[in-house]
């Protein structure tokens, strides 16, 4: 509570209201960029550096911002209405949001996932502002063996992506976590599993694995179907007015605001990973997403998948909480957690500012406008998030006939846009028959995306984990803040069971 | 396959089947390039999901009945791949604009779509929005193929 009494605060208050005006204007652009197939905050920002350089420091700061906000929310637009992510984040979000859009409710499906970023953004703004010396000393003392116990937090969502069953879940998830292992190795450089190819010397490229796995495959099985049922129009029949337009969309804002723990909880574990250099939104859209599938009711757990709105909700709201949640070691201590803080630390540097642990004591109110801003951002992507969403949520009701042509190309340029080789155009191909290939006999691509995503994380630092042991495994056991986390994981298993069962015996009481 | 009374739907084991050749293709380039430090924990880390999946190979082939056969109608999903990978393959020849707009156009007449017009129109929709959103605000480098590169 000390911050309040801070000058710097009131100061920074006074920066940010001055230089309002930028926030739309960054969020709609990140919404823009973050909506192409492909693109991501960290390319817009990286796109727009000349810019932001040019720009005083405070207005570059806020507009960087406001931008990595809107491109939040902006990436899971594609991915909920034609299964193109943009990022390993808003896969996250296509896991549930394209089949809720599938059932004819893609304005809820999006109204859900904008109002959860903005509580995201809210609750990322709160804790920056009030706790950002305490995380930062808290994510700091965190060492490659406790992030290789968070990881696992999202790994275990293996075993809630098994429609085909466990076994099924495991082997996709598995197959994902070896191709994760192609390229080089994390610890030694030797290159492993490349086929000879260059191309693979870094490793598989995740967004056109994702698009392939997801969105390709998604569309030769609408190909399948379309030829079966002699088709070409979608869902049309299950439109009703309560589905449609600004009615929709605050019906999916009603959605989130019913399942206020859930969406909460996976703002909070977005900041906390947020604020752990080098985690990011990918880890923390697994295991909110795990959290809250864990956390549900049994019936509610077998509905994640396949359109469940809690599935929407974390992803989203933890994606948008890693924004406040990446600026605190950032702010504090100097240390971009991100490719998209590392933009926000040349502009600094750039303009002379005190990047590193003096930033606070020397510009603090420029660091506090910052911190402002996410409120305005937060709320702007809230209005301009829905006047979005209600012109681009009737890409769903597009007949197939038109659909399937222009998505395949958007996915292959999707494919394409982050490297920049050809080469990932056939992979998205490759990916796209292995996921279809998945889909008919029922192995779950996500759950192989989630092991390409995760996979590079988690070997990396399991492996200087037991560097740090000493090549002793028990070092992931025996350090406090690993056995606290262990402790954390596996109450988030018993706990579920004990409230359900409380749940239960009430329910036999009345 | 019907064996002894169990029908085996061998597809069921592509994706194990997939997992155990990666591994082994893996591991034996790491042998067959020679001895790496890192061979050794990589083939410990290898061994768990080879384990995984053989057992499911070997569960796949001698549990009991399956209990659906998913349904195949191959023939447009084949079509829908073979002409994406043409068009990758033309990409770098003929450049975006050329190759996106013979592949709408022929996509769209082989979903019966009839009008012309529509076809037109978002046909050219889609490769300004292309050139003008990713080509030139977004800076991605789409191929321009041999024509249209510069010093032509």
């Amino acid at each position: 509570m000390d911050a309040f009494f801070d000058s710097n605060v009131w100061a920074g208050l006074c920066i940010a209201a001055s230089q309002i005006w930028v926030v739309p204007i960054g969020v709609f652009v990140g919404i823009l960029v973050g909506a192409l197939p492909g693109l991501g905050a960290s390319n817009a920002l990286a796109i727009f550096l000349p810019m932001l350089l040019s720009m005083p420091v405070s207005m570059a700061l806020i507009f960087a911002t406001s931008l990595y906000c809107g491109a939040e929310v902006g990436g899971s637009y594609p991915a909920i209405l034609i299964n193109i992510p943009g990022t390993g984040s808003a896969a996250v979000a296509a896991f549930d949001g394209y089949p809720m859009a599938k059932m004819g409710k893609p304005a809820q499906a999006m109204g859900v996932s904008i109002f959860a970023s903005f509580v995201g953004g809210i609750m990322g703004g709160i804790v920056c502002l009030t706790c950002t010396p305490i995380i930062s000393k808290f994510a700091l003392s965190l060492s490659s063996v406790e992030m290789t116990v968070i990881i696992m937090f999202g790994v275990v969502v293996l075993g809630q992506m098994s429609s085909g069953g466990l076994a099924k879940g495991l082997v996709a998830g598995i197959f994902g976590l070896l191709v994760a292992t192609t390229g080089s190795d994390p610890i030694w450089g030797h290159a492993r599993a490349t086929f000879g190819s260059l191309y693979l010397a870094d490793g598989i490229p995740v967004i056109a694995a994702l698009i392939g796995l997801l969105a390709f495959s998604e569309l030769m099985a609408a190909m399948e179907d379309a030829v079966n049922s002699d088709s070409t129009q979608p869902q049309q029949a299950m439109m009703t007015n309560a589905s449609l337009g600004y009615s929709g969309i605050f019906d999916g804002f009603r959605m989130t605001i019913v399942r206020w723990v859930n969406t909460i909880r996976s703002a909070l574990i977005g900041v906390f990973i947020g604020a752990v250099p080098g985690a990011g939104a990918s880890i923390a859209s697994f295991v909110a997403y795990q959290q809250a599938a864990n956390f549900s009711s049994p019936e509610d757990k077998q509905t994640f998948g396949k359109g469940n709105p809690d599935g929407i909700i974390a992803p989203e709201a933890a994606n948008n909480g890693v924004v406040g949640g990446s600026l605190i070691p950032l702010l504090t201590l100097g240390i971009p957690g991100s490719s998209s803080m590392a933009v926000l630390m040349v502009v600094m540097a750039y303009e002379g500012l005190a990047v590193g642990p003096r930033l606070l004591e020397q510009n603090g109110d420029i660091v506090y406008a910052l911190l402002w801003t996410q409120f305005t951002a937060a709320l702007v992507m809230l209005i301009l998030g829905t006047i979005c969403a209600y012109f681009i949520y009737r890409m769903a009701y597009i007949s197939l006939s038109v659909m399937i042509p222009i998505v395949s190309v958007f996915a292959l340029i999707g494919g394409f846009a982050m490297r920049q080789f050809t080469f990932d155009m056939v992979l998205v191909l490759v990916f796209g028959v292995l996921g279809y290939v998945m889909k008919k006999y029922k192995y779950p691509p996500p759950a192989m995306l989630l092991g390409i995503i995760l996979g590079p994380l988690l070997e990396a630092n399991m492996f200087r984990g037991l560097k740090i042991g000493l090549g002793d495994p028990m070092v992931f056991f025996t350090r406090p803040l690993s056995a606290m986390l262990w402790g954390l994981l596996l109450l988030t298993f018993i706990l579920p069971v004990l409230f359900n069962r409380m749940r239960s015996q009430k329910k036999r009481k009345n | 396959m019907d064996k002894g009374g169990k029908t085996i739907d061998y597809g069921e084991l592509i994706i194990p089947v997939t997992v155990v050749a990666y591994i082994a293709y893996n591991l034996g380039m790491q042998f067959y390039e020679g001895y790496h430090t890192s061979t050794i924990a990589y083939g410990l880390l290898l061994a768990f999901p080879l384990l995984i999946c053989l057992g499911s190979i070997v569960w796949g082939v001698f549990r009991g009945k399956v209990a659906t056969r998913p349904h195949f109608a191959l023939k447009a999903p084949v079509m829908l791949l073979a002409v994406n990978a043409l068009l990758v393959a033309l990409l770098p020849f003929i450049g975006y604009q050329i190759a996106f707009a013979i592949y709408l156009v022929a996509a769209m007449r082989w979903f019966h779509v009839k009008s012309w017009l529509k076809i037109g129109l978002l046909t050219v929709a889609v490769v300004v929005i292309v050139h003008l959103v990713f080509v030139m605000w977004m800076e991605v480098p789409l191929p321009q193929g041999v024509l249209f590169e510069e010093g032509n």
